[in-house]
């Protein structure tokens, strides 16, 4: 059926819950734009299809958090497939109202693409699985706890967002309200303006997403290939595939793995130049710091490698005990850093965030535990021969703060001693990165400081030079030396902080 | 009104000291050293008494010296247990030295700068020449031998005999790891102490002292050199202000450009490599050498001991002028070709990645 409004073209994502009438809506708005309706459970389907293990996926969720991160290869191979045959999908009809949990993640990077989100109060969703599945109230009340839950660990799993944030949208409907029809109608004329028709850079947009989507695929399913840390970006039938130095074995096989990629017409494949390792005991779920930390890697060409020390102690019979608060799934017997094809790695989950958040910022990332104190640490940096520069978070955070700046002032003297790897603490990184604007007002503020004084000084220069040839000024000698032993450090100080932050704006520093 | 010993400052002259300053820093940043070597026989040429040229550049290294130990404290490379004994020793050179070039200043003669003394200059330039050409030659033949014989590290004999002596008492240095005699730690501080104060170079005597003769590491040298620097600046800042022989107004200009030329000559060390780094260094001393050694006749006639027309008089001095900063001049712009150089390719490099989506 031809759209009443005809000639719009346009993406709509529709993202739906449990028993809000998502389904209804999408398929009621696609009916009246003449559009193609496809639900998430379809491509899950394909997906199921092609041999991938969605059911293992969804049983993650209630493993515990170390289990999930186990399965990342998993979901990216997943997450690359549904791209790739959403978009098929959009080619093949040309419009498209996609529903789902968190479709619009799928197409993140496309523009002018209609972002709806579909909600309803809990009366009217409790009122709808009691219809619906003959429940009582109470039931039905702790059914649609369970579901909401599990559906936002599952986009929390799959693109380490929150649902809920409306952000992420450009329109919420409540249809506790409204009629789906009359809902489906409202929105028509939005999905005709100008802002969310498919133009021709969106198309190269999609183009280039799907091309990146199909070379990230094969790359997870390739044995060679399907643990690199890697990043896959498309531009125009190029494909660039840029890896951790860890990985420069995969480097050689990612053409042959490639060749043959439906629209691909050349692959590139560059590792980073070096590595920044980032060491903390913990992670933060969004870690302020990620922006910076990615534009620094970008700037060295360098990928970062997200490294968890987890502190142990030795137990009266000397065995290595690891700090209680630390879960785990299997303990290392050997101490240090559990690497790939060992022991199953231990990660922290937000740990896998923090990578995911520099990946988002085009920055390849990888990540690693270390078991230990300062030894082990330094040893398991002496490992990584392309490390560049090694930057300190937290650590120890059981201990006082003085014990935490402590341990931060001897691994930071060992790793200069031992490895003469440059330092840095996320605090100095912050600072540096917050201060943009401030920076420049002290530098202006410093360089007018220097000026008043160059000029009082090259106007009184008379009564300067006779501060020590006055026979008169002889008894106040004394108080001229001590005077001037304060004004030289400090105008120093003044001017040499001042062009210091000037030549580090100008990243000669 | 400006005084005997002080010059006049005017616009170009205040300007000309900026950039001895500038030159100085960009030196000192690529080399590692203070940029004495430069602006004391740079202020000299300006007409500045060579005891005040001294002065006034060791108040200029104890500013610049009291910032940049730190960051070497931060990296571990300072013995400060050597530093502190080291101080005593070059206490008493620089008082020395004070004392001998505050002697020779009150030696009268027609004069070379303002106000000064041609006995103190002679001897100034005399002592610059002297130890500073074999500086420069040992900097050259060390560039130059890597490369035929690729050898790694510097020799050990000389720490191996002092060892050898064992002299007590002798001190264990934890951080450089080494056991020295007091003695050879005494001996050493003062000869630096003393030429720090007599001609205000001290770094390109007690580096390659500490790592020769105490055998420590290089970077230890440097650091704890730099912490000595410190202390050196400040005690013989103090001595000269006690003889009034401190010109404020150019430690200020000095910083002025220093301060912004030492940056560019950091980066410097970055993008020219290092065989070409000791080639740059050893080049501009010797030029420096001559540049100062081509003074002397001038103070040679001043006191009598030579006879020379004032046209000769007028050409030695423009040619150690413009020698000087020729060379200085020269070794700015090959680091400063070479940043801009690589600052242009990285620009190119990063526009690139840009275009490829990547970064």
């Amino acid at each position: 059926m031809l759209s009443d409004f005809g000639g719009s073209m346009a993406i709509i994502t529709v993202s739906r819950g449990t028993y809000r009438g998502g389904v209804q809506f999408a398929e009621e708005l696609a009916r009246r734009l003449g559009y193609d309706c496809v639900g998430r459970e379809e491509l899950s389907d394909l997906a199921s299809d092609a041999g991938i293990p969605v059911g293992k996926l969804q049983m993650a969720l209630v493993k515990p958090p170390s289990i999930q991160q186990h399965l990342g290869p998993l979901r990216d191979m997943y997450l690359a497939f549904f791209t790739d045959h959403l978009i098929t999908r959009i080619r093949q009809s040309g419009n498209i109202v996609y529903h789902g949990h968190a479709g619009h993640m799928l197409l993140s990077t496309i523009p002018n693409i209609l972002r709806v989100r579909v909600v309803a109060d809990l009366e009217y969703r409790v009122k709808g699985v009691q219809e619906r599945l003959g429940i009582n109230r109470e039931k039905a009340f702790r059914y649609i706890q369970d579901v909401d839950r599990d559906r936002e660990r599952w986009v929390r799993f799959l693109y380490d967002i929150d649902l809920a944030d409306p952000q992420c949208f450009d329109f919420t409907l409540n249809l506790s309200q409204m009629h789906v029809p009359n809902a489906a109608s409202g929105l028509i004329r939005m999905a005709d303006i100008p802002e969310f028709q498919i133009t021709p850079a969106m198309e190269r947009s999609l183009d280039d997403l799907q091309l990146a989507s199909r070379a990230r695929y094969r790359l997870a399913r390739d044995k060679r290939t399907e643990v690199a840390e890697l990043e896959v970006v498309a531009d125009s039938g190029k494909v660039q595939v840029r890896l951790s130095p860890l990985y420069a074995e995969v480097a050689a096989v990612v053409p042959e793995v490639l060749q043959d990629l439906e629209g691909c017409e050349s692959v590139k494949c560059t590792l980073a130049q070096g590595s920044i390792v980032w060491l903390q005991d913990r992670f933060e779920q969004a870690p302020p710091l990620c922006p910076y930390m990615a534009s620094m890697a970008r700037q060295w060409d360098a990928s970062i490698e997200l490294m968890r020390s987890v502190p142990t102690t030795k137990d009266e019979s000397g065995a290595v005990r690891i700090d209680e608060r630390v879960e785990l799934l299997e303990r290392s017997e050997t101490g240090g850093i559990q690497e790939d094809g060992e022991a199953e790695r231990v990660e922290d989950l937000n740990q896998a965030r923090t990578k995911d958040a520099l990946q988002k910022q085009q920055c390849v990332s990888s990540i690693s535990t270390v078991y230990g104190g300062i030894d082990e640490i330094v040893s398991a940096l002496g490992k990584r021969d392309h490390c560049n520069l090694v930057v300190i978070g937290e650590l120890r955070l059981s201990s006082s703060e003085a014990g935490q700046k402590r341990m931060y002032e001897q691994l930071r003297g060992r790793i200069a001693d031992n490895l003469g790897l440059p330092v840095l603490s996320t605090s100095e990184i912050e600072r540096e990165a917050k201060s943009g604007l401030k920076n420049g007002v002290l530098i202006g503020i410093r360089f007018l400081l220097v000026a008043a004084v160059i000029t009082l000084v090259m106007h009184f220069q008379g009564a300067i030079t006779a501060l020590f040839t006055d026979e008169s000024l002889q008894s106040i000698r004394w108080v001229v030396i001590v005077c001037i032993m304060v004004f030289v450090p400090t105008f120093a100080y003044l001017y040499g902080s001042g062009t210091g932050m000037l030549f580090k704006l100008l990243k000669m520093k | 009104m400006v005084h005997d010993v002080f010059i006049h400052l005017n616009l170009a002259t205040a300007i000309q000291t900026v950039v001895l300053g500038f030159i100085g820093g960009v030196l000192s940043g690529f080399i590692g050293s203070g940029g004495a070597f430069f602006m004391t026989p740079g202020m000299m040429n300006l007409g500045v008494p060579g005891v005040l040229a001294v002065g006034s550049n060791i108040t200029h290294k104890f500013g610049k010296a009291l910032i940049g130990q730190k960051a070497h404290g931060e990296m571990g490379n300072v013995d400060r247990k050597l530093g502190l004994f080291m101080l005593v020793g070059s206490f008493i050179g620089i008082r020395i030295a004070v004392w001998i070039n505050t002697t020779l200043l009150k030696i009268k003669g027609d004069g070379h700068g303002a106000g000064g003394s041609p006995a103190a200059d002679l001897y100034i330039s005399l002592v610059f020449v002297f130890i500073l050409s074999i500086v420069a030659l040992m900097i050259l033949r060390d560039a130059l031998k890597k490369r035929d014989t690729g050898e790694e590290g510097p020799s050990t004999r000389i720490a191996e005999f002092f060892n050898r002596l064992n002299l007590p008492p002798m001190i264990y240095f934890p951080v450089s790891d080494v056991r020295i005699s007091l003695w050879v730690v005494s001996i050493v501080a003062l000869g630096t102490g003393y030429l720090a104060g007599t001609i205000g170079v001290g770094g390109f005597i007690g580096v390659p002292a500490m790592i020769y003769v105490f055998g420590i590491p290089t970077a230890v040298a440097a650091g704890t050199e730099l912490f000595l620097a410190m202390f050196m600046g400040a005690w013989g800042a103090f001595n000269y202000a006690l003889a009034g022989m401190i010109d404020l107004r150019l430690v200020v200009l000095l910083y002025l450009g220093s301060l912004v030329g030492i940056h560019i000559g950091a980066y410097g060390t970055k993008v020219v490599r290092e065989k070409m780094i000791r080639i740059v260094t050893g080049v501009i001393i010797l030029l420096c050498v001559i540049s100062r050694g081509v003074a002397i006749p001038v103070y040679l006639n001043s006191l009598g001991r030579m006879t020379l027309t004032q046209v000769w008089i007028d050409r030695f001095n423009l040619a150690s002028k413009y020698l000087l900063f020729v060379s200085g001049l020269t070794g700015v712009l090959i680091i400063l070709v070479n940043v801009i150089t690589a600052r242009r390719r990285r620009g190119k490099v990063q526009a690139k990645l840009r275009s490829l989506g990547i970064g």
